[in-house]
């Protein structure tokens, strides 16, 4: 019994650890991906916003998107 | 309303729809001051246009926000890929903000050199190649 708990612990500890991992590489977010946000700035480079300022324009976008598109 | 400015309203709006026709993926196309206010749109009658415009003027500030921050001094463009499509922004000499939506499969490279087009004739029809705040 006390060995079947113990592998359980081991199962969920692992399980916990992979979607950790997923998330941290957002492969599970539904937020935006890479090349999904790019900016030209006037002096001609070309950045991509770091992640939450992509996140908050990519909402912004899909409203504009639903009520002008 | 002056004549002059109506007249001025007139050429932006018609400048907005020679891009929607010359750029077939174009679903919409607006001009937006930097003060928010929506100088002209392709927009349908019941699009909630304020809304639509404080929106864009939101997406600009951004934009400009993440250009100073990486030693510009203003965005020159940008593109914003969602699910539904594509929404792109010009900026504008003054400080405006030509914005347009288009479909997910559409050709960005050619609709933003369209845009672009567009802005620069923006910006000598309301006088600010040279800076002059929109």
């Amino acid at each position: 019994m006390k060995k079947a708990l113990g592998r359980l612990a081991l199962l969920g500890a692992a399980a916990g650890a992979a979607y950790a991992l997923r998330s941290y590489l957002g492969g599970g977010s539904a937020g935006p991906k890479k090349g999904d946000v790019q900016i030209v700035l006037d002096t001609g480079t070309i950045v991509e916003p770091g992640p939450s300022e992509a996140q908050e324009l990519a909402d912004i976008a899909r409203k504009v998107l639903e009520i002008g598109g | 309303m002056a004549e002059g400015s109506a007249s001025a309203a007139d050429q932006v709006q018609q400048a907005l729809e020679n891009l929607r026709g010359l750029s077939g993926e174009l679903d919409s196309a607006a001009l937006v001051s930097e003060g928010g206010e929506l100088m002209g749109s392709t927009l349908a009658p019941g699009v909630d246009q304020e809304r639509y415009a404080a929106m864009v003027r939101a997406l600009a500030g951004i934009a400009r926000r993440v250009a100073r921050e990486n030693g510009g001094a203003e965005f020159a463009q940008a593109r914003i890929r969602e699910e539904g499509g594509y929404v792109l922004l010009v900026g504008l000499g003054g400080g405006g903000t030509l914005a347009g939506t288009t479909g997910p499969d559409a050709r960005v490279g050619l609709v933003l050199y369209d845009m672009r087009n567009t802005a620069k004739e923006l910006e000598r029809m309301l006088g600010s190649e040279g800076g002059r705040r929109l």
